[in-house]
């Protein structure tokens, strides 16, 4: 069911309010969501308000630098990224959302991201969508930059 | 018995060694507000079993409430590979999804920190330790 939910990191510097179904949690067993252990939400940038936090927000990227992992700075929580697989969209970590019990929360998806071409040709297929443009490769970057950009602070 | 493991973080500057008996040290989970933001699987390992490799200079930690746990993550990508918790802070908690050889299907979360109620739970799982020993 969707729903309107805030969360944020831990210290509370990074605030967010989005448009989030639960029902269609997912997982995913590549490298970094492995030791982040972060449970996927994804949500469209326009249904997506980054309410405080840009200065305290840095992203790391790896291999195609495309994914942006946005993380506080200051408590090292990732309430949010973007993901390299949909590079114009938003992922809500669920464990950031107020109000969450973590251990009870149970994926009922799942992204096979340790062989991550695999797995978006089947997320393609599945969804009949076609591959989203990466826009050189600059997509997911773009993404953030509009989110920071009409973030109040 | 004792095994020798590896992890770190995600971007390969902090790194660490581990001696740990994965069959006598069941892997835990904690329902507390930072616990659940970071999805820590904890293994408890004594002070003199990690030993950390590199990295211990790209760490920033943070602190809160009481100020006894120490959250140590990378600061350049992020990740909590190990922590000082308040529970034991002479000692670690590793987070055993930054194991090397993390497996979530033989390594899944064998018990539960009540630590919404972090006193209560702690007076009880102390009681229930001093009663083993």
């Amino acid at each position: 069911m969707l729903e309107v939910r805030e969360g944020g990191c831990h210290c509370g510097r990074v605030r967010f309010r989005a448009k989030v179904d639960l029902d269609r949690l997912s997982e995913c067993n590549c490298s970094i969501c492995t030791k982040k252990g972060i449970l996927h939400l994804p949500t469209d940038p326009a249904d997506f308000t980054l309410l405080k936090g840009k200065t305290a927000l840095v992203a790391y990227t790896f291999e195609t630098s495309v994914a942006q992992h946005t993380f506080c700075k200051h408590c090292g929580m990732h309430p949010f990224y973007i993901p390299r697989s949909q590079p114009h969209r938003v992922t809500v970590n669920a464990r950031c959302l107020d109000g969450i019990d973590g251990p009870s929360l149970k994926p009922s998806r799942f992204f096979g991201g340790r062989d991550w071409e695999a797995a978006q040709a089947k997320r393609l297929a599945d969804e009949n969508l076609p591959p989203p443009d990466p826009m050189g490769g600059r997509a997911g970057a773009l993404t953030l930059q509009a989110i920071l950009d009409r973030a109040a602070e | 018995m004792l095994k020798s493991y590896e992890g770190g973080c995600h971007c390969g500057r902090v790194r660490f060694r581990i001696a740990v008996d994965l069959a006598e040290t069941p892997i835990g989970e904690c329902n507390c507000s930072i616990c659940t933001k970071k999805a820590i699987l904890h293994l408890p390992v004594a002070r003199d079993r990690l030993q950390i490799l590199r990295g211990a200079d790209e760490m920033t930690t943070y602190r809160f409430n009481t100020g006894t746990a120490r959250h140590m993550f990378c600061r350049h990508c992020g990740i909590h590979a190990f922590y000082q918790p308040r529970s034991d802070p002479e000692n670690y908690s590793v987070n055993a999804r930054c194991l090397d050889d993390y497996d979530p299907a033989t390594m899944p979360s064998q018990r539960l920190f009540d630590g919404r109620e972090w006193e209560a739970h702690f007076a009880k799982a102390g009681a229930e330790w001093e009663a083993k020993v």
